[in-house]
C-alpha cells in the first residue's frame, strides 16, 4: 500500500489518481477529558473521493495510537467544497502495560472511528486548509491485576484479576493541511 | 452571485459543524464494563465437643500451606496453617513419610517438651501426648489464653461455635458505569503511569503459603525451655508451667507493648523480636520474666537465634511490618543489657535462620538459602547458595538442613559445605 501511494508522490495524474497528504490536529471533548489529537492520513485521490490510511495520536483518557482508513467524499464540483469523511481502524495502546506499587495494567486494542463533516479552502496551488467537525469513539481494553493484599488468615480472600472495556466517545474537532 | 453562494455553502457548513457539536454533546458520554472475579471464604462451623474428639491422629493429607516446624527425633511436626499438624516419619531423611494429620482449627504455633506436644486452638492452647504418633491423645484443654486471633474483612466469628474451616466460592461480578464517575473515585487507572510507590492501603504479606506470623525455628512464637513454655501474642507473653507435661497451667502474662513477632530461648533469656526492635527477658525465675535489654531498630519483623557470643537478627521489607530494611545485623551479647550492634550485612528479603556450629543459614526470600561460614562475625563468608528456592525458615543441624520455602520443604545434607545434596522434598499442593 506504501509503495502504491509512493508513486503517487510525485504526483502523477493517471487516469485521474493523485496522492494526497492530509496532516492535521485538533481537540478531543467529551465527559472525561478534553485533550489533543494529531494525524496524518495519505492516500489516493480520484476525482471528489479520497481513500487512504491514517494514523495519530490520541490523547483522551488513555492515550493510544489510532491506525485507520479514511475515506472522504467532496460535496460539488470545486476546490473549495463541503466534504463528509468516515475513518474507521483500531486504537493501540500507547503503554501496553501500567505499573503501579500494587498494581499492574495490560491494555488491549480496541475499536476506533471518527465520523463527521468538514471543509477544504484552498491556500495555494496544490494546498489547502482543512477544517472539520464530528463524532468519534474509541475502545480500549484493560486487564488488571493487583498484587496487594493476599489475606493469608482467614477468612482468606483474593480478588482475581479484573478487566475493564472502555468506550470513549468524543466529538472531534480537526484543522490542518492537505497537499 | 458566485461569491454569494459560495458565502452561503460556507455558512450552512459552519453552522452544520456547530449544530452537530451542540447535538453531540449528549451523546459524549464514556462508560466501561469491569468483569471481575472474588474468591471468598465461607466459614465452616463445627462444636466444641465435635473439634476436640477430632483431635487425634486422622488420614494423613497433602500439605496446602506450611507454617510453622517443629522437630522431635526422627519426626517432624508441621503446621498446615489454621488446620492442624503434619506428622511426618523422617527416620529415612531421603524419604520422609507423612503418616497422620492432627486436626487442630486454628492452629498456627507449635512446641514439644519430650512426649507432649503443645499448639494453639484459635484461643486455646492443646496439650497433646505424642508418645504414638501414629495414635496421639489430646490430654488438656487450656480455654481462653491466646486473645490476640483477629480476623481480616471484618468477620466475626460465632463465639459459640469453633470455625473448623472453610469454604471456597468464586463469585463473578459484571458491573457497568459511566468512566468520568469512575475517574473521580479511582483516579489511579489514568494516571497509573504518573503514581510513585504506594502511599499506603495495600501492602503484600509475606506469601499465601506461609503464616502471617512466619515459620517454625527462628520465627516461632511458642518456646520451651526447662519446664515451662513460652508463647508470645500480639503484645503479650504468657508462662505456662508444663511440670506436668499433660497438665500445662498459665502462670504469668506479661504485657510486652505491641507487635511481638518472635521468641527465642538462649540459656537464662528470651530474645523476643518485635516490630520496633528486640527485647532481652531473663528467666532467672521462669514464672516471672523480666526485661534486662532491648535493641531498638526500624520498624520489621524479626527473626533471631543466638549462640554463645552474639544474636543474629534478620530485617525485612515488604511486609505488613512496614519497615524498609533487608538485613542481617549481628549483636554483641556481651551485655545483655545494651546488645551492641557489630555488623550490619545487605540481603534480598531475608527471613528465618539457623546455626550449626560456625556455620549460618540465612533464608532470603527469593534469593534462595545462603550459607555462610560465620566464624569471623565480621567477615561472613558466603560459601553456598540454592537458588531458585523462596525461602522462609530453616533449621539446620547434624548436616541436615531443613527448609520450609514457597512450594514445599526441601531437606538437604549439608555434611560437605561445598556440595549441598537435597535429599527430599514434600511438596505443597495448590
Amino acid at each position: 500500500m506504501l509503495l502504491l501511494l509512493g508513486s503517487g508522490i510525485h504526483a502523477q495524474k493517471k487516469e485521474g489518481l493523485k496522492f494526497s497528504s492530509i496532516n492535521q490536529f485538533g481537540i478531543l471533548k467529551g465527559n472525561s477529558d478534553q485533550t489533543f489529537q494529531v494525524q496524518s492520513v495519505n492516500g489516493i485521490q480520484y476525482k471528489s473521493w479520497f481513500i487512504g490510511p491514517g494514523i495519530g495520536i490520541d490523547n483522551y483518557a488513555l492515550k493510544t495510537v489510532p491506525v485507520f482508513i479514511d475515506f472522504r467524499k467532496s460535496v460539488g464540483n470545486k476546490k473549495q467544497n463541503p466534504f463528509i469523511y468516515a475513518d474507521l481502524g483500531v486504537s493501540l495502546p500507547w503503554n501496553k502495560e501500567d505499573k503501579a506499587a500494587w498494581q499492574t495494567s495490560q491494555y488491549k486494542t480496541g475499536l476506533y472511528y471518527d465520523v463527521g463533516i468538514g471543509y477544504t479552502v484552498p491556500v495555494k496551488k496544490h494546498l489547502a486548509f482543512n477544517f472539520s467537525a464530528g463524532y468519534s469513539q474509541k475502545q480500549l481494553h484493560e486487564t488488571r491485576s493487583n498484587s496487594g493484599i493476599i489475606w493469608d488468615f482467614p477468612p482468606y480472600g483474593q480478588s482475581g484479576k479484573e478487566y475493564f472495556d472502555y468506550t470513549f466517545r468524543r466529538i472531534s474537532v480537526k484543522m490542518g493541511l492537505q497537499f | 452571485m458566485i461569491n454569494m453562494k459560495k458565502f452561503l455553502l460556507t455558512a450552512i457548513t459552519a453552522a452544520c459543524c456547530f449544530l452537530s457539536l451542540v447535538f453531540l454533546q449528549g451523546c459524549v458520554k464514556d462508560s466501561y464494563q469491569r468483569t471481575y472475579t472474588y474468591t471468598y471464604y465461607k466459614p465452616i462451623y463445627k462444636t466444641t465437643a465435635e473439634v476436640r474428639s477430632n483431635i487425634k491422629s486422622n488420614t494423613p493429607r497433602q500439605v496446602e500451606r506450611p507454617g510453622k516446624i517443629y522437630l522431635k527425633g526422627q519426626y517432624i511436626f508441621l503446621n498446615e496453617i489454621d488446620k492442624g499438624i503434619h506428622v511426618i516419619n523422617n527416620a529415612d531423611p531421603s524419604n520422609p513419610q507423612n503418616i497422620a494429620f492432627i486436626d487442630i482449627p486454628g492452629n498456627m504455633d507449635i512446641a514439644v517438651k519430650e512426649n507432649m506436644l503443645y499448639a494453639d486452638l484459635y484461643t486455646d492452647l492443646v496439650a497433646i501426648d505424642i508418645t504414638n504418633p501414629n495414635s496421639v491423645v489430646l490430654k488438656k484443654v487450656v480455654e481462653g489464653v491466646f486473645p490476640h486471633r483477629y480476623w481480616n474483612s471484618s468477620f466475626i466469628a460465632d463465639s459459640t461455635k469453633i470455625v473448623s474451616g472453610w469454604e471456597k466460592r468464586d463469585t463473578t461480578i459484571v458491573e457497568k458505569s459511566n468512566v468520568d464517575l469512575w475517574l473521580k473515585s479511582n483516579r489511579g487507572i489514568f494516571f497509573a503511569a504518573d503514581m510513585l510507590q504506594s502511599t499506603g492501603g495495600f501492602a503484600s504479606s509475606a506469601n499465601k503459603s506461609a503464616s502471617p506470623y512466619g515459620v517454625g525455628g527462628s520465627m516461632a512464637r511458642f518456646t520451651i525451655t526447662d519446664n515451662r513454655l513460652y508463647t508470645v501474642g500480639y503484645s503479650e507473653l504468657d508462662v505456662f508451667n508444663i511440670t506436668n507435661a499433660a497438665d500445662p497451667v498459665n502462670t504469668a502474662r506479661k504485657n510486652m507493648g505491641w507487635n511481638i513477632e518472635t521468641i527465642y530461648p538462649f540459656m537464662d533469656k528470651l530474645f523476643i523480636g518485635s516490630q520496633s526492635g528486640m527485647f532481652v527477658y531473663t528467666i532467672t525465675n521462669p514464672d516471672n520474666p523480666i526485661q534486662t535489654g532491648e535493641f531498638s531498630h526500624v520498624r520489621s519483623c524479626d527473626p533471631v537465634i543466638a549462640d554463645n557470643k552474639y544474636a543474629y537478627v534478620t530485617l525485612r521489607s515488604g511486609t505488613t511490618c512496614q519497615g524498609f530494611s533487608n538485613e542481617l545485623d549481628i549483636l554483641s551479647l556481651n551485655n545483655l543489657s545494651n546488645p551492641a550492634l557489630l555488623k550490619v550485612y545487605n540481603l534480598t528479603n531475608p527471613h528465618g535462620l539457623s546455626k550449626d556450629g560456625s556455620t549460618l543459614f540465612i533464608c532470603d526470600g527469593q534469593a534462595g538459602l545462603k550459607i555462610y561460614n560465620a566464624s569471623d562475625v565480621m567477615n561472613l563468608q558466603l560459601v553456598n547458595q540454592i537458588a531458585n528456592l523462596e525461602t522462609y525458615d530453616v533449621i539446620a543441624m547434624n548436616g541436615n538442613a531443613l527448609v520450609i520455602a514457597k512450594d514445599g520443604l526441601y531437606q538437604y545434607d549439608y555434611s560437605n559445605l561445598s556440595n549441598i545434596r537435597l535429599l527430599s522434598k514434600i511438596t505443597v499442593s495448590k
